[in-house]
């Protein structure tokens, strides 16, 4: 009778923890083709040469996570290229692991806060808020490991930060207004111009309003509207955030007030979505409103403008064009500048880092990879590239490195200063959240912007 | 007797005893438990007096946090009342439908079976993002609610827009889940004795009566029960508003556990986020107790002498 129910205890302990077990792996596991041999390019050969290191060369196993944000096409896209470098390399084993935009950016600051970041990911322009998880790469630069031969030295600065070079810039992109060109002739408006000012914009989605029966403008991204765009257009070399983001450059709200005065006066008048009307839109462009056919402009990253046109080309939406951002005044300076749309960054606690480097080289520089990625994440920086993909060039993306051109060639762009303090996330939801209560009427359009002015100061330790 | 052996007995007079068993199946609770929940409470507490932004130390700072918070933000004390607002609506709703339609349902048909399973499928479901998108696309400018209006000669409602009509879709994913809450009843339900109502029916008590004198006061420790776990977990709602409203409309849906998500993941202030976590925790606490208290005074238990 004693050994009974000892026996039983052990046995019912012991299936309960075999099925706690069996809760598995929930990684993304890549799909490996090893039954494929090796292919190897002339090309592949070529750019391996420069980036063999030994963990490579000597075939022992070497596993390496790579993440990043995007939509479904990009996701298929990176998994093609991961798959090709793993071909190319069969003793790596590259652990995808794709993510929508928000949940990227959650999923980092808890690896970051844990010391365990993906070996490899994407990196927006938030640099300052990562800095202790992104490593420096001019080693791998001046080693070759990661080529630059072919890249101008204008795209190599962009992603630097804090004299570090914080990552290489997978696409360059500019900010812009894409609008519907049709709807424009409907309305009997012409064209925008590349100087157009603030008030065109406004008295043009009030008369395409009527052609589109709900709005004449869909959602702008009012914080960059007002303040990183917005305040260089006042005068050339001046900027809301200072360069060492020790504070604002700005501490009068003549510089935010037009800007809010102008988003009111539309979302009164019906012009410009209600605050939940745009909560409708979310994050992802393919809900926004001039893919639906309700407004003829929005404002997005030129990047944005691929998967924009097919989408909205389903809805029988045809003759999208890119417009830059309007100004203050039609001879003042544009605030606009090349940015870049995401970057490429090796983490801090990557134990592989040769791996990781020829992984980062590959995707930047080899032309197999590229004819895949087909620069949806923005221009390549690669000038080798930019001339392969050239010839398969859809419309979209000749308007796209049309666009990138002229803003690139102004001169305006210079003085534009793009960081982003690490409090930018809390700033720009305090400003929405200013703009709701201007727009409610709780706070004068004074009081608002100075809410702001305050606000940001606070958290810059000003 | 040698020492070895006198070890060994002593083994075998512990594993004898029935208390061993009971410590070896609570083991994976109390391991869970402290891992996962009492050592992460008290880091949390240790995180609400610094400063702490996820990437670099912790800074301390002592008090400041929980100064901060009753002296410096106005969106801390919106927060705790639009909560309070939320769970207002729709905790009673909530047990008001769960109850109505519990009773429905425990009348003595074979049908009512399946209504019983169909009725428990939101709950189910889940307050999942999926749900709650759907719930969005629903409650949207063109969406089924607002075309249901025109269709009756109403105007169209901006649900999503209106500092006042923001929280409705909300509290009704909440309602709509009503299932558990109704099976719970369902059980009390049928733990009436049927010679109650006999004997009710006896004196002339109509339905209502019936219900109002025999069925409240048998179901009250359920009420309770069912009043207490809905409350708590109504302070800590965030998928909807985090998926349809984000914070809502100038903050009307602003919920505290979305607010203390923002502050600690997305403006990087953890030992904030931390510091509010703490004030929410004693705040259900405090709620919970005066339902307990409260509760003396409705609650009737058969076996007691009340």
């Amino acid at each position: 009778m004693r050994r009974n129910w000892l026996l039983r205890t052990i046995s019912l302990v012991t299936s309960i923890v075999m099925l706690g077990g069996c809760g598995g792996n929930q990684q993304a596991k890549p799909e490996t083709t090893s039954s494929e041999t090796v292919v190897a390019t002339s090309q592949g050969a070529e750019s391996t040469a420069a980036a063999l290191g030994d963990a490579l060369a000597n075939g022992e196993a070497v596993t390496i996570r790579f993440a990043w944000w995007g939509s479904q096409n990009r996701h298929e896209r990176t998994q093609k290229v991961c798959e090709m470098f793993m071909e190319r390399y069969p003793n790596v084993t590259i652990i995808m692991e794709p993510y929508d935009f928000s949940g990227y950016f959650q999923k980092l600051s808890t690896l970051a806060g844990a010391n365990d970041v993906w070996d490899v990911f994407q990196m927006g322009n938030g640099f300052a808020e990562f800095d202790n998880c992104i490593a420096d790469l001019t080693p791998y630069i001046e080693s070759s490991a990661i080529r630059t031969e072919d890249i101008e030295d204008a795209f190599i600065k962009v992603t630097q930060y804090n004299g570090k070079q914080s990552g290489i810039s997978l696409g360059t992109n500019a900010f812009t207004i894409i609008y519907n060109a049709d709807m424009f002739a409907e309305a009997g408006l012409g064209e925008p111009t590349d100087n157009w000012t603030w008030e065109e914009y406004q008295s043009y989605a009030e008369a395409l309003k009527e052609v589109t029966g709900e709005f004449g403008s869909s959602r702008l991204e009012n914080f960059y509207g007002a303040t990183i765009v917005g305040v260089p257009q006042y005068e050339r070399g001046l900027n809301y955030f200072k360069a060492d983001n020790s504070g604002l450059e700005i501490s009068d709200t003549k510089y935010l007030e037009p800007y809010m005065q102008m988003i009111k006066e539309m979302t009164a008048s019906g012009a410009y979505p209600d605050p939940g009307a745009i909560a409708e839109i979310g994050l992802d462009p393919s809900q926004d409103f001039v893919v639906t056919g309700e407004a003829a402009m929005t404002w997005l990253g030129s990047n944005q403008f691929v998967a924009l046109t097919e989408t909205a080309s389903k809805n029988g939406i045809t003759n999208l064009k890119l417009a830059t951002i309007p100004r203050q005044t039609a001879d003042g300076p544009s605030g606009l500048a090349i940015r870049s749309s995401q970057c490429i960054s090796m983490s801090t606690n990557c134990n592989n880092t040769e791996v990781a480097a020829a992984l980062i080289d590959f995707i930047v520089n080899d032309e197999e990879a590229n004819k895949i990625l087909a620069g949806e994440r923005g221009v390549p920086i690669s000038s080798k590239i930019r001339e392969m993909l050239e010839s398969q060039l859809t419309d979209a993306e000749v308007q796209i490195y049309a666009y990138i051109d002229k803003i690139g060639k102004s001169e305006d762009g210079q003085y534009v200063n793009l960081n982003e303090p690490a409090s930018f996330e809390a700033i720009k939801e305090r400003f929405n959240l200013s703009m709701e209560k201007a727009i409610s009427g709780e706070y004068t359009i004074t009081e608002a912007a100075q809410d702001v002015l305050d606000f940001s100061s606070q958290q810059l330790g000003q | 007797m040698e020492k070895q052996v006198g070890a060994y007995e002593k083994l075998k007079s512990i594993i004898h005893k029935n208390d061993f068993v009971g410590y070896v199946f609570a083991a994976p609770f109390i391991v869970g438990f402290l891992g996962f929940t009492v050592v992460p409470m008290l880091m949390s507490l240790y995180y609400s007096m610094t400063e702490y932004d996820l990437t670099s130390a912790p800074i301390w700072i002592g008090f400041r946090n929980y100064i901060q918070m009753f002296t410096g933000d106005v969106r801390f004390w919106n927060s705790i009342a639009v909560t309070f607002k939320y769970v207002l609506f729709a905790v009673p709703l909530k047990l008001v439908f769960a109850l109505l339609v519990a009773f429905l349902l425990t009348r003595n048909n074979r049908i009512v079976s399946i209504y019983r399973a169909v009725y428990y499928l939101p709950s189910l479901v889940g307050g999942s993002v999926a749900v709650s998108l759907v719930w969005k696309q629903l409650f949207s400018r063109k969406g089924l609610i607002n075309s249901v209006l025109l269709g009756i000669g109403l105007e169209r409602i901006n649900w999503l827009g209106s500092e006042v009509w923001s929280i409705v879709p909300l509290i009704l994913i909440t309602v709509w889940q009503f299932g558990s809450s109704m099976i719970i009843f369902a059980a009390g339900l049928k733990e009436i004795p049927g010679s109650y109502y006999e004997a009710a029916k006896i004196d002339g008590a109509t339905t209502v009566k019936s219900f109002i004198y025999i069925t409240l006061p048998c179901l009250s420790p359920i009420i309770l029960f069912n009043l207490v776990m809905q409350t708590i977990s109504g302070f800590m709602v965030f998928t909807q508003s985090f998926v349809i409203t984000q914070g809502g409309p100038n903050d009307a849906t602003n919920f505290i556990a979305l607010y203390i998500y923002n502050q600690g993941f997305r403006y990087k202030n953890m030992g904030y986020a931390s510091a509010m976590s703490w004030v929410l925790l004693m705040m259900i606490a405090l709620v919970t107790l005066i339902i307990f208290k409260v509760s003396d005074h409705f609650v009737f238990y058969e076996a007691s002498d009340n």
